[in-house]
């Protein structure tokens, strides 16, 4: 294998059998079962792939980010190259040590103090009591546990635990990290501590794989991005996995919504840019209704398909029923509940249309402000400011690049992020 | 730099010294776990391991009231506790393999399915850990000969012999019931028996010589009997019949079988546990 290979996998495949359990069988047909040979009942033995004929090249200082919905193949990937399972076909070359976290705090033992504890894990990894005792400093330290070092763990805090664990694995010196869903674990700081310890391995030149469903870690951390589907590779090269990836969730999301929403039940997200409701159902209530919201293309009007250069529009048609004051709102929702955007109507501007009647609120958003993104919209409206109707998930828009430029922004796709506006840059020669 | 190569055939076609060197190679793994045991065992206990010295008294003490003041067995020129404690402490220590080696994977699933070491590993650091216990109960059996005044036999040279002997015969069966627990729990429920019953079928407690000729060989193809004719032999200098060859040959092949079996399920242990 080439030097600069750290792991190559071909026609990696993972089958499970899922037990052929003879349902229906009571005790005595079963006693027949084993010692009869006759009667036998056929078993059907059902199979199915975990992962199928999985083919990747990852190159040492490769930091590879893993995505995928649960149960697409993301830990049982792991545990493979973790040793931890066999492969039921294909060939996996490593070229260098191993260090995994599939768990955090794998084979502590409440019992034992915090260094017993470093040692004995240390020593599943394979690494010697000389060698444990170099790093075993370093591990201490980063893990900020201190003076409870020679505490039970059992007594620790929760935080504690995560982080002396976490300390062990990033302080051994492997050529090769794997890393189970770990940042989402311990406070914020912690989870920054980590983020940081990742990059400095990274940067150190060593290969880390990282299975996280937070896109921003993943973006931040991760040179390139593999996506796990049903236990199939999608690469980078194949599409935008991430556009995928995250469409993917909000199908999932919109089912869930829907199976739970009475409302949304009869008419929600046939066209996800509008929406409308009839008299009854109507968001409000009897001082105002909401009538319709939806999503218009101001730069290419009438256009359903929304580009990143275009500029767009959000109307909100309400009748009010009576003098009170009203506020509306609307909240803008990325991917992982993200808020991005909140925006309030001005109240003074419009003060003086407070009358009874049908009105329409429209907000606009520039061109170019916006990155390729799917957002979740919602409305919220006070009514002298109470609030009414707060429902952060009524319409979603989905925006994606203007494909004259998609080339461009391919280049700097590691800058992905919520916003992409085109801002007044100037650029002066110094003259001294 | 190291270098693995793992292929699907990797389960397949391996051949038991090569499990072996796998587990040598994480040798320091056997104590670690061994050390944690022990640790572990005492943990948040004021006597620590002076419990295991009161269990040995009160185990002498009660037998010797109920065998030898009670139901007065006589065993040649030996003081009865003498003569029955190098069998108990055998007995004991055989339990314990094949209790805990027996079920050592299952304690311990929550570590395979989440790192790798060779499984092996497992039912052999219990060993170690019983071990401990028993050198305790030796102990406790040496300061019984300087009480009786009986002096030990030159043979007790030989004694790591004999605790090697009965190491694999405990591991004989235990490495195959770990082996079994993978898919089949039942064994969970077999071994209260092997191991409650199977003292009274065994010279512990009597001497063969108490049976009518014509069963001894029973007796014989009892490997715990020649286990514990080994340390009688051993430590009082007892006579020591070649027909226990009848129960010790089979231990081996039964402990080579194992852990050949073994050696072709330890790949797909994680999958079924």
């Amino acid at each position: 294998m080439e030097e600069n290979i750290a792991i190559r996998i071909s026609g990696l495949s993972k089958k499970y059998n899922l037990s052929g359990k003879k349902i229906g069988l009571n005790f005595s047909e079963r006693l027949k079962d084993i010692f009869l040979k006759k009667n036998k009942t056929v078993i059907k033995k059902e199979s199915f792939y975990a992962l199928k004929d999985i083919n990747l090249e990852i190159k040492k200082g490769e930091s590879l980010g893993i995505i995928g919905r649960n149960g697409a193949g993301k830990s049982t990937f792991l545990k493979i190259l973790s040793e931890v399972v066999e492969p039921t076909e294909g060939t996996i070359e490593i070229n260098g040590s191993v260090a995994s976290v599939l768990e955090v705090g794998m084979g502590f033992h409440p019992d034992l103090t915090g260094r017993e504890n470093v040692f004995l894990s240390c020593a599943m990894m394979g690494i010697t009591k000389k060698q444990t005792q170099k790093q075993f400093d370093k591990i201490v330290a980063f893990s900020g546990v201190g003076k409870f070092i020679d505490q039970p763990v059992k007594h620790y805090s929760s935080g504690m635990y995560i982080r002396l664990a976490f300390s062990v694995v990033t302080n051994i010196d492997a050529d090769i990290l794997l890393f189970d869903e770990v940042l989402n674990m311990g406070d914020l700081s912690f989870q920054m501590k980590c983020t940081k310890k990742i990059k400095e391995l990274v940067d150190k030149k060593k290969t880390v794989l990282l299975v996280s469903h937070n896109l921003n870690d993943i973006q931040q951390l991760c040179s390139s991005i593999i996506c796990f589907d049903n236990g199939k590779l999608l690469t980078n090269e194949d599409s935008n996995i991430i556009g995928k990836y995250m469409e993917d969730s909000r199908t999932e999301r919109k089912e869930i919504h829907e199976a739970n929403s009475s409302i949304a039940k009869k008419n929600a997200y046939e066209n996800i840019l509008s929406r409308e409701w009839i008299h009854e159902e109507a968001l409000g209530n009897d001082k105002i209704k909401l009538r319709r919201i939806w999503i218009e293309n101001e730069t290419r009007k009438g256009d359903k398909v929304i580009f990143t250069s275009d500029s767009i529009s959000i109307n909100i048609e309400y009748e009010k029923f009576d003098k009170s004051i009203i506020d509306i709102g609307i909240t803008m929702t990325s991917f992982n509940n993200l808020f991005l955007v909140s925006a309030l109507k001005n109240t003074e501007i419009l003060d003086d249309m407070n009358f009874c009647g049908c009105y329409v609120a429209k907000v606009n958003f520039p061109e170019n402000f916006f990155n390729e993104i799917i957002l979740d919209i919602g409305i919220e409206i006070y009514l002298n400011y109470k609030a009414v109707i707060r429902d952060h998930n009524v319409i979603a828009l989905k925006i994606i690049y203007t494909p004259e430029n998609k080339k461009f922004y391919s280049v700097y796709s590691k800058h992905l992020g919520p916003l992409n506006p085109k801002l007044d840059w100037k650029l002066n020669k110094k003259t001294d | 730099m190291t270098y693995k190569k793992i292929t699907f055939e990797s389960s397949k076609g391996k051949s038991i010294t090569l499990a072996l060197s796998k587990v040598w190679k994480y040798r320091a793994l056997i104590l670690a776990f061994a050390v944690r045991d022990i640790r572990t065992q005492y943990a948040q206990t004021k006597l620590g391991i002076v419990w295991s010295f009161i269990q040995a008294i009160t185990a002498a003490l009660i037998i010797n009231f109920f065998f030898g003041i009670l139901i007065k067995i006589q065993i040649q020129n030996i003081p009865y506790i003498l003569y029955a404690f190098p069998g108990m402490m055998a007995w004991y220590y055989f339990s314990y393999i094949v209790n805990y080696s027996g079920t050592s994977l299952v304690q311990s699933q929550h570590i395979i399915n989440k790192m790798y070491f060779p499984k092996l590993i497992l039912p052999l650091y219990k060993t170690l850990v019983g071990l401990i216990e028993f050198l305790i109960w030796f102990v406790f059996f040496l300061i019984m000969l300087i009480l009786y005044s009986h002096p030990i036999s030159v043979n007790a040279v030989l004694l790591p012999f004999c605790i090697l002997l009965n190491i694999i015969t405990g591991l004989s069966i235990a490495i195959w019931l770990s082996a079994i627990t993978i898919r089949y729990r039942d064994v969970f429920h077999i071994i209260p028996y092997v191991v409650g019953f199977g003292i009274f079928v065994t010279p512990v407690f009597f001497e063969t010589a108490m049976i009518p000729q014509a069963y001894h060989f029973l007796i014989y193809f009892n490997p715990m009997a020649g286990v514990i004719a080994c340390y009688r032999w051993c430590l009082l200098d007892m006579y020591l019949s070649v027909n226990y060859l009848l129960g010790i040959i089979p231990v081996f092949l039964l402990f080579l079988s194992g852990l050949y079996y073994f050696r072709r399920v330890e790949g797909k242990i994680a999958d079924i546990i």
